[in-house]
This record gives C-alpha cells, structure tokens and sequence, in this order.
C-alpha cells in the first residue's frame, strides 16, 4: 500500500545571493495513513523544509513529493493552495491565529474559503470541533485573551475542521511550557488514535518524540534513521 | 462567493477596529477629500446654475450666433479688447432670423449689434454760452446780466491757473493771448461790450475763451443695438429707472445706469457716492492714505460746484453753508473747499448735506432724460461720424448694484441707429444709392471709393466725415451735445430694424436646460442654409465673465485633484506598512488555502469599506454645510461676484448628483491607493506563516 506522503530522492536548496545553499540532501520518506510521526533533529537540519514541501508550501528542486497521490512538482500556486486548503491541515509554532477574529471565526475560517457547507453544517462542524480541544467556554474570545496552551487548541480545532488527509505541526510545543506541551502533544495522540488521523510534526524535544509511533531522525539535511 | 464576501467584510469591520489609528488617519483625509469635493461640485454647479440664470437673462440668451470668420471671439461681458473686438459681422440678420424660425427647439431671436460711441461733455463755459444764447433769443435782460456775471466769475477763477500753466508751458505766445481773452471777459466794461453785440461776443467766447476751460469730460458709451422692445420683454431682469423704454419704431438710447452713475453723475456726487462705499466697506479717511488723498482731490474740485452757480444761488447758498461749517470769514471758494474736505466724523452729515441743499442748484447728472445726444464714432470704413439720438431713458438689471460697472455697461439703441453708427446702410438707402450711382455713372464715384456712402449718408457735423484718427477726435473742437444739430428723428418699421447687418445673433431656447441640443440643432440649421456663423453658449459668448467661471471650476478641479493624489500617497504608505505588519497574518491565511486573489480582495474590500464610510460621512457633512449655507447665503462681496451670483448673495442647492460623484470619486481614489499594497500582500508566499514570530 503507497504512502499518503511519500518524498522520493527530494533535494531542495535555497538560493543565497549568486550561490545556493542546499537544504535537503535525497530524503526518501514514506509515511502511512493514521500514523503519528515525528521529524526530528537539531536546529537547522531540515525539519520545516521537509515539512513546507509536505505542506504544499514549496516544491522540491530535485525530486518527487507525492501528497494523497497527487505529485506536487509541477503544480502552480492556485493548485498547490487548493490542495492545503482541502488535504492538509496546519498547526504553528507560534499558534498563527487570525487576532482580528475569535475563537470561532478562526475555526471557521478554513470552511469558509472553501465554501463548500451550508451555514448550518458549517456551524455544526466547528461547535463541535471547539467541543473536542475543550474550549466551548472561549469560543467567543478572541487569541489575545487566550493562553499559549489555549492558543494551540484552537489552531488544533482548526487544522481538523476541514477533515485534511494529513495535518502537519512544526514545532507545536517549542512555545509552551513543558507541561502544556505534553497536554497538546496527549491531545494529537488522542485524535490520532480515535479519529484515525494522521499526524506529521517536527520537533527537537526527547520527550516529545517519545509520544510518536514513527519517529524520521534528519541532521544536516539528510535522513539518519 | 457570498459566504467569502462575508468574511472578506468581516475581515474589513474587524482589521478596521483593531486597526483604529491607521484607518482614522486614512478615515479623516478621505472625509476631507470628500467635503471638499462634494462642496465643491456642488458650490460649482450652483454657481454655474445661478451664473447661467444671470447672465442668460441679462445679456447673452441661450445662445449667440455670430460670424465664422471673426476676428475676435464674441465677449459680450468683459470685453479682453476694451470694446476694440472684431466680431466680423451678419450681413443681413432677416436670412437668420428666418432660418432659426423654422428650428422646433428656437423660442426667438434678437438682432445685437455692438459698438462704441463718444459724447463730450460741455464745459461751464459751453454751458453758459448756451444759456446765454438762449436768453438772447428769448430777449431776456435779466438773465442775460446773471449769465454775463457768471462767465466773468469764472474767468476770474481761471486766470491764476492760467498764471500757473504759464510757468511751465513752452508757448508763450499762445499764453499771452489767452491772458488777453480772460482780461477782456473780466474787465468791468465787458457787460457793455457784450450789450453792443451780443452775438459776435459770444462767437468769440466760443473760440478764444471756452476752451481755457478744461472740465469737459469725454464720455465712452458702449451701445448695443437691438430691438429695443422685445429686448425688453426677452431679458426680464432688465428693468427701466428712469424714464420710459424706447417706443417701437422710433429712434432713441436708454442708458446703462452703471454708465449713468459713474460717467454721467456729477463728479462731486460721484465722488461722495464712492466714498460713502468705501467708508461702508470699513475704510477710514482718518487711517486710509488712499481715502484721504481721495477726499482732498475732491475738495480742490470745487470749482465744478462754483460755476454752476449763479449770483443768486450763491447768496441763498453761502448762508447755509456758513451755518453748517460755523465759519463766517471765508468766501464761497473757502467755504466750498472747506465744505468738500470731508471727514470720518463728519461724511454722512455732509453728504446729506450736498444733496438736499448743493444738489438742487448743478446739474446732477451731464444727460438727462430727454436730452438729444451727439453719439460720435468711427464707422468701419474709418470716418468719423455724428449721430443725434434721444435719451429715453435709465435701465439696469435687477439684483446688480446700480453702480456696478463689471455688468457689461452697455446702453441700448434701436437697430437703426447702431447701423448708422456702424456705417452700414439700410436696404432702401441701399436702393438709393445704387439710383444715384446709375444716374451719375458708377465709374466716377468708383474713384472716390467707400466715402460717398459716408458723404451721402453721414448725417450730422460736415467737419467729421473727413476725420479719420482718434488724436483727430480728441482734437477736435467740443461740440456739446445742446447745440449739436438737431437730426430729424426718423421713425422705422419692423422690416427695416430685421433687414440690415447686425454683428450677432441672440437665440432663445424653448427649453434653456437642454443649451447643447438646442445649439446643435441652430448649428445644423445655419449649416443648412449656408450661413457662416459660430454658435456659442453663454460661457462663451459672456467672454471675460464666463472664463472666470472656467478659471474657478478649474482651480477648484486642481485643487481637489492634489488633495486626492496626496490622499493617494498617504493611504498608500498606510497600507504599505499595514501589509508588512500583517505579513504573519497573511501567509497564514496562504497556508491554510487561502488563494492569492482572495488576499488581493481582501485589502480591496477593507480599503473600499473605510472609504465607503469615510465618503459618506464627508458627504453628510458636506450637506450640513451646504444647507447652512443655503439659509444664510453666500454673500457676493464684490461686484465682480454679484454679477456671478446675480445678486447679493449665493444661495446653492444641495445636488445629490455632486453627492454621489463625490462618493464614486473617493472609491476610486481608494481603490487607485490600494493597488499597490494589495499586489505586494497577494505576493507575501505562504511559508512565512511557518517562519516563527507572531
Ligand atoms: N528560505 C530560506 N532561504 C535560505 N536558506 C534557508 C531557507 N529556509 C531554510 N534555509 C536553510 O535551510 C536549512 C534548513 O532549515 P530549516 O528551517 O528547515 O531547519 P530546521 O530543522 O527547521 O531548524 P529549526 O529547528 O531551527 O527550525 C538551514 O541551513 C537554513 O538556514
Ligand atoms: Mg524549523
């Protein structure tokens, strides 16, 4: 059975002025439906490359990126954003909230771009995925008057409102205390586990890999194991 | 689509009022721009509303139609050539007049023909020789003694001027015998010289005397001919002072007041009537170097009073005026000069004063009603040439200051007399031409070239018609208009006054709203009937005034155009900066599917509600403004601006059209300010979202 996510000799470098420097070397990943997978590695090994060309967000400069069987190479910015918009969802580092919205409205956001649910569907769905990260009460409230931790529930909320194939996070936990990225990272793994989603995230914390039950070690852009 | 638009809004209400600063910044200029652009357009199209009224009513019609091959644009308001233009000419105005009769939109037409025309005014000298003449005739002894006094009196106010000419005047022969003339009229026996023989001294007096005497002023009428009686009815605003209107069919001039006040007036009276408008403007003589000068040049005039005086009218004077300056050593010179020099405190008592108990005794105005002037003007072959022509009477337009002279002064006179004026004949002077040429043979007056028709036809003083300079006119001999030949007046039909050459057309429309219908349809009917003529509407045709009109929407036009192209540049840095402040926000929105294009429509949505806003409440101010301004009114300040306004004051009409052009106008200018930031959001790529910082 083929991957959902499958990168095949991937090398991408990043122009720097008249030279380039090159960010992955041939990475060949395979990841499965339902898994739970961690990228790891240190700073400045690859992990957000690999996650941008896994998003959508960039394309290799060598290489295949195959997303739920859809090859990105050659694909424009119109085709790549509808892809984002309807396969993959996204959790930040720094949470990336809309501030001018609330709780609510920032869940929404994504059904709305792809305007595909009536209002009362639309309004079903995201009640029903505030319900699931615990924040019912804070629904009204918009990100300045949330925690760190409340914070990422809500991106969580709105990563999943849109049933993506894949939800990416990049570091979901670097901005948080130890104990409230424990509780986010426990929240993914349950969703994981119950709703059978899959999950791809990068990390550099021990204990955070430890929740993963596939873990790819990168270092200086190339896979270790 | 819809619920996307509801985001995009959403978006716009929620960024605008966390982002209160920068929208307010952007909010006020706009609810500048848009009060001032409203305002303006709408000040704009009152002013072009009421000048049209105005100005169509008084002078211009709907339309004017003159010749293609002119010279000079017709300017029938503010002449740029003083009355100098060439506006060609419409040979025969009947061919017009029938052409456009048959034209739906026309209402009626009127023959204009304008021209220029000079009368001198007499001297005191002139005027007592008149007098005098008159008494003679009438054997009146007593009067012939008061005038003989009375021309004395003014020789002896002369003859020290004439002392102090003589120190600076290079003929000295000339000098000598003027100072011979004035000695003689002085000298005690000159009562019994003149007893001898009247006429001879008075012929005398006429050459050698009269003219020592310089106070004769020259007075520069412009005329416009027409049909004087439906004029009337066809310019409602135009409206007789004194007298009556010219009689149909009958040859005669009613006078312009502004013309009648500030020519015509006694220079005293006139003197004392601008200064009062000057002190009621808030100038003092007491602060104002300018006013003071004023009034002291009018005190040095008072020999213009004294030599209206007679020996009786002096002593009923003097006691009076010795009362009224509490002064009982001066003579009537001292007392007069002391009268004239007026003060702050003392102007209204005096003017007052001047016209209940001087005004009586001089003549308030050179013409009066009734009077037969000698209009004296150069005709378009180059001779000069005499016409008489009966004061009917004093006309101005309602709403303009009597003593306005912005208001296109022209004094009116039938078409008849214009045409002589212009030099042209009518059709049956015409037909007796060409009899006496046929009788006497063609080829012999051929030589004489445009002449003869002046010789045959040039009416008044034969000394004129050979004359062909203007230093010639000035150097002529003053030929006051009492003794000036009497002209039989003729009386004229309707055929003739439409029959003849007039040098423009004025058009009535049906329907004055619809001008440029109205002026295509008079263009094609000209067209069609062969006649060369320019159609204008009133801006054109008013000339000087109209441009003004062009200059003031124009200026306006400019200064709203900047105000929005630095509305542009700030509302653009605002969004600049705005967009890379919100750098996150957008390649967040990129990373979770959101299209370039929905970015682009974001900021345009955002921008376009903060101007959508921000117009309407310029556009709600501007109308709070302009409602005000409609119940207090404009006031018009100057004349130039009463003549605009057609009265005192502006009373503009609140326009829903200037309202809505003002709001599209500010969208755009939004829409134009948002281009730029919005290309550089819709190219923010998504990856930012991913590159930390919040
Ligand atoms: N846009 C870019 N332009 C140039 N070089 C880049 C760009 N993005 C990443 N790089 C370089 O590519 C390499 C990999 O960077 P990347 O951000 O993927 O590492 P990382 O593992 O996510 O690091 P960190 O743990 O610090 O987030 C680094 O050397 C980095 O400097
Ligand atoms: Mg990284």
């Amino acid at each position: 059975m083929p991957g959902i996510v499958e990168l095949t000799n991937v090398v991408k470098d990043y122009p720097l002025g008249k030279l380039s420097v090159r960010a992955l070397h041939d990475i060949n990943i395979t990841i499965g439906e339902g898994e739970f997978t961690a990228i790891a590695g240190p700073s400045g090994s690859g992990k957000t490359t690999i996650l941008n060309m896994i998003g959508c967000m960039d394309v290799p400069t060598q290489g295949t990126v195959s997303i739920a069987g859809t090859i990105t190479n050659n694909l424009g910015d119109r085709a790549l954003t509808d892809l984002r918009l309807n396969r993959i969802g996204f959790i930040f580092q720094t949470f990336n909230l809309i501030n001018v919205l609330d709780v609510y409205q920032n869940v929404e956001f994504p059904l709305l771009l792809q305007g595909k649910l009536s209002g009362a569907e639309r309004k079903a769905r995201v009640n029903a995925m505030v319900e699931k990260v615990g924040l019912t009460k804070q629904i009204g409230q918009r990100p300045n008057e949330l925690s760190g931790g409340q914070r990422q529930r809500v991106a969580i909320a709105r990563a999943l409102v849109t049933n993506p194939a894949i939800v990416l996070a990049d570091e979901p936990t670097a901005n948080l205390d130890s104990k409230t990225g424990h509780a986010i990272i426990d929240l993914m793994s349950d969703l994981n586990r119950n709703d059978k989603i899959t999950f791809i995230f990068s990390t550099h914390d021990p204990k955070v890999m430890e929740c993963a039950t596939r873990l790819v070690k990168v270092e200086d852009g190339r896979v270790v194991g | 689509m819809i619920a996307g638009l509801m985001l995009m809004l959403r978006l716009a209400i929620r960024n605008v009022r966390t982002h209160m600063v920068k929208n307010s910044v952007i909010g006020v200029i706009l609810v500048f721009g848009t009060f001032v652009l409203v305002t303006g357009a709408t000040l704009i199209g009152s002013l072009d509303k009421v000048m049209r009224k105005s100005i169509t009513t008084s002078i211009t019609a709907d339309l004017q139609a003159y010749d293609a091959d002119a010279r000079d644009p017709l300017s029938l308001l503010g002449d740029m050539n003083f009355g100098g233009s060439d506006n060609g000419e419409i040979p025969d105005y009947s061919a017009v007049q029938d052409t456009l009769a048959k034209v739906p939109e026309v209402r009626t037409t009127l023959p204009f023909g304008l021209g220029n025309a000079t009368v001198f005014g007499a001297n005191e000298v002139d005027r007592s020789l008149e007098d005098l003449r008159a008494a003679v005739k009438a054997g009146d002894q007593a009067r012939q003694t008061m005038l003989v006094g009375r021309l004395q009196r003014i020789a002896g106010d002369i003859r020290p001027q004439l002392d102090l000419s003589g120190t600076i005047t290079a003929d000295q022969e000339k000098l000598t015998e003027d100072r011979a003339s004035l000695d003689r009229v002085i000298s005690a026996d000159f009562p019994a010289q003149f007893a001898a023989d009247p006429v001879a001294t008075m012929d005398w007096m006429d050459g050698a005397v009269a003219p020592l005497a310089t106070d004769g002023r020259l007075n520069y009428f412009r005329l416009l001919g027409t049909d004087i009686p439906a004029f009337e009815s066809n310019f409602p605003r135009m409206q007789i002072v004194h007298g009556t209107t010219v009689p149909p069919g009958e040859r005669g001039i009613i006078i312009n007041e502004s013309s009648y006040e500030l020519m015509i007036k006694h220079p005293i009276a006139r003197e004392l009537d601008l200064i009062e408008k000057e002190i009621a403007s808030g100038t003092e003589i007491g602060t104002s170097g300018t006013l003071f000068d004023r009034v002291q040049r009018m005190s040095r005039q008072y020999r213009r009073v004294l030599y209206q005086l007679d020996t009786e009218e002096v002593g009923a004077l003097e006691p009076k005026l010795r009362a009224e300056l509490k002064d009982d050593k001066s003579d009537m010179v001292g007392l007069l000069k002391a009268f004239l020099a007026v003060s702050d405190d003392n102007f209204s008592e005096r003017k007052a004063f001047f016209y209940s108990d001087i005004a009586p005794y001089i003549r308030l105005y050179d013409i009066s009603v009734g009077d037969t002037l000698p209009l004296r003007a150069f005709t378009k072959s180059g001779y000069l040439k005499s016409v008489n022509v009966k004061v009917y009477g004093v006309y101005h337009y309602s709403g303009v200051a009597k003593d306005d002279a912005a208001a296109g002064a022209y004094s009116l006179v039938d078409m008849l007399t214009f045409r002589d004026i212009y030099g042209k004949m009518t059709a049956s002077q015409q037909a007796e031409l060409s009899g006496i040429k046929a009788s006497v043979g063609a080829k012999d007056l051929g030589a004489s070239g445009g002449s003869i028709e002046d010789e045959l036809f040039g009416g008044g003083g034969s000394i004129e018609s050979t004359v062909a300079s203007t230093e010639a006119l000035t150097g002529l001999d003053s030929v006051t208009f009492g003794r000036a030949e009497e002209r039989e007046i003729t009386t004229f039909t309707q055929d003739e006054v439409d029959h003849g050459v007039a040098t423009s057309t004025a058009i009535f429309l049906k329907n004055p709203e619809q001008a440029e219908v109205g002026k295509t349809a008079v263009e094609k009917a000209l067209g069609d009937a062969g006649l060369k003529l320019t159609v204008v509407g009133w801006k054109q045709a008013s000339g000087f005034v109209g441009q003004a009109a062009m200059v003031i929407q124009l200026v306006l036009f400019i200064a709203v155009l900047v105000l929005f192209l630095v509305a542009i540049v700030i509302i653009n840095i605002a969004l600049v900066l705005a967009t890379l402040e919100r750098t996150s926000e957008i390649g967040t929105m990129r990373a979770l599917g959101a299209q370039a294009r929905f970015v682009t429509w974001m900021f345009v949505v955002e921008s376009q509600f903060v101007g959508l806003v921000s117009a309407c409440i310029g556009a709600t101010f501007s109308g709070l403004f302009v409602n005000w301004l409609h119940t207090v009114g404009i006031p018009a300040g100057n004349d130039f601006l009463s003549v605009l306004f057609g009265g005192k004051a502006m009373y503009p009409e609140q326009s829903i059209p200037s309202m809505i052009l003002g709001i599209v106008i500010v969208q755009v200018v939004s829409l134009l300010a948002t281009i730029y930031p919005a290309w550089l959001a819709a190219d923010v790529p998504p990856v930012v979202a991913l590159q930390g910082k919040e």
